[in-house]
């Protein structure tokens, strides 16, 4: 019941993060002239869905417990004095809960600072992460329940979940390298430059992948997490064009001058996640038997092969000179950003680190 | 029974209510403010029923000065000022119940600043378009600082649940087994 719930949960948040995708095109492409636009009912309908199947699951394990049904303290915990439910579905609630009150307050921000507020704002930062919360919960649901099982057929299959999940996860961590690739690309610390492409790119690579490694110790983890990824950024490049055309005509709107002739968000999704991810797997089986050193000599390359990856995806060099700095320097500003690059890459291994360290013992 | 016939009465109070507010409202007073304008070889009053905020809809209703043909068809759009980060605004039109020449209308304005409400009038005299000023006040403008506070709450408490579990898993949580296949 539990895991069948964990599914529902894990396309609530897809379709939040497809959404959301539908809606960086529709601000970008037609502009937002109310709140509710089809793709802002697309992403409220998400949230919902995480949010009342969390609370119907919260209710039913409080019920089984109250009925001796196979809920106790060893699989579940207690909460607020009267449930008795997994600690993940109330952070997903709760996730869910923060997500749906950023949308009056965007609202609200929106009609003071207008209608191209850039991703990183307040309540943009509240919506995504309110989201990602509430994926995080899931997680932690899902490794709830494979840290039980004995090992064999029915755990392989969760931790495939698990993957799944995390990858949906790391996808909407990744909605954020569209402000990489907008006018606010190039970003500022006093007279320090830097693109915030390959930061954010750097962060988010390690949190996925080195979790994915450490929390399931499968081989080929962290190429499944990145299958995940690549699937959502595929139902992205499908969805959203005929879904613009469609409610665009609709509406009987019209496109701004601005429209971009490209699928915003899908463009922004790094295809060299892949890679990546084979060579943590490749590099995991070969580091496996140094117990003690497996943990930081992978956190150490997962870091490196970030940085690397940087290289590789970097859909902000053919678009920020194009569109917003016809001088900029490609090399120059990659080079630039290189210090700030790495500490991300370092801080999202860590990050890897401490989400893992929850989740791999996670069991209420 | 009795419930029954209650939950019916009650029922279809509602459905009427429902009904009558799918409607354009008739409008109680006097509007909050009003101005003539002319739409191309039509002059108009234009008649605002609430002060322009961002974030909400306008009321507003198209009376013929001049009494004005019964066939005279009306278009309405807010458009942005040059200085306003917002697109134009398609506004809903029907008739308007005080005015059997007029129409009313209702538009949004999702931000703060300077609108026109941008009329297109076609009638037996052929087409006209004419314009009325809108100033859409600005809510309350919370400080940046205070918007962050609030909008950086669920890291915060991811941060917070992560080191959480961290803490109570231990250094040895990930202590590398054999590999699972």
């Amino acid at each position: 019941m539990r895991l069948a719930g964990a599914a529902v949960l894990g396309m609530a948040a897809a379709t939040f993060a497809v959404g959301t995708a539908w809606d960086i095109q529709w601000h970008t492409a037609v502009g937002r002239d109310r709140t509710f636009t089809p793709p802002h009912i697309l992403m409220l309908g998400g949230i919902a869905l995480l949010g009342l199947v969390s609370l119907a699951l919260i209710l039913l394990d409080t019920w089984r417990a109250r009925r001796g049904q196979g809920v106790n303290a060893a699989n579940s915990s207690r909460m607020f004095r009267v449930f008795q439910a997994p600690v993940g579905l109330a952070v997903t609630g709760f996730g869910a809960a923060l997500a749906a009150l950023a949308f009056p307050f965007d609202d609200y921000w929106h009609t003071i600072y207008g209608i191209d507020v850039v991703l990183l704002a307040p309540f943009h930062v509240m919506l995504g992460f309110g989201v990602i919360m509430a994926e995080l919960g899931v997680l932690y649901l899902i490794a709830g329940e494979a840290n039980r099982m004995t090992a064999g057929r029915t755990q392989r299959a969760t931790h495939v979940g698990f993957l799944v999940q995390l990858g949906i996860t790391l996808s909407t961590i990744m909605l954020y390298l569209v402000q990489g690739t907008s006018a606010q690309g190039l970003m500022h610390i006093g007279s320090y430059s830097y693109v915030f492409y390959p930061v954010m790119l750097a962060l988010s690579v390690p949190i996925g992948l080195l979790t994915a490694v450490w929390v399931t110790r499968r081989p080929g983890a962290a190429t499944v997490t990145a299958l995940a990824v690549l699937a959502v950024r595929a139902l992205m490049a499908t969805f959203v064009p005929g879904a613009m055309s469609a409610a665009v005509a609709a509406e009987g709107l019209t496109y701004r001058p601005s429209a971009p002739e490209f699928i915003v968000t899908s463009n922004a999704m790094p295809l060299g996640i892949l890679g990546a991810a084979l060579l943590i797997d490749a590099l995991y089986v070969v580091l496996r038997r140094r117990a003690t050193l497996v943990v930081p000599l992978l956190a150490l390359a997962g870091a490196l092969i970030a940085v690397a990856e940087t290289l590789v995806d970097q859909p902000w060099a053919a678009i920020l000179p194009k569109y917003y700095y016809v001088d900029m320097n490609v090399g120059a500003m990659w080079l630039a950003s290189l210090p700030l690059t790495a500490l991300a890459a370092a801080l999202g291994a860590g990050l890897a680190l401490l989400i893992s360290r929850g989740l791999a013992a996670a069991r209420q | 029974m009795r419930a029954l016939r209650s939950l019916a009465v009650y029922g279809m109070l509602i459905v009427i209510w429902l009904a009558a507010a799918g409607g354009v409202a008739a409008h109680n007073g006097a509007p909050v403010r009003s101005f003539a304008v002319q739409v191309g070889p039509y002059p108009v009053t234009v008649n605002y029923w609430n002060e322009p905020h961002a974030g909400q809809p306008l009321r507003f209703t198209i009376v013929p000065r001049e009494g004005g043909p019964a066939t005279l068809h009306y278009q309405a759009e807010a458009v942005p000022g040059t200085m306003v980060d917002a697109v134009p605004v398609r506004a809903q039109m029907g008739p308007d119940p005080d005015n059997r020449y007029g129409v009313a209308g209702e538009v949004n304005l999702p931000v703060t600043g300077q609108w026109l409400l941008n009329i297109d009038a076609t009638g037996s005299a052929g087409p006209g378009s004419g314009d009325a000023p809108i100033i859409a006040a600005s809510p309350v403008v919370m400080p940046e600082w205070l918007g962050w506070l609030i909008g950086l709450l669920p890291v915060w408490a991811i941060l917070g649940f992560v080191i959480a579990q961290a803490r109570r898993a231990g250094s040895r949580a990930l202590i590398a087994t054999p590999l699972r296949v």
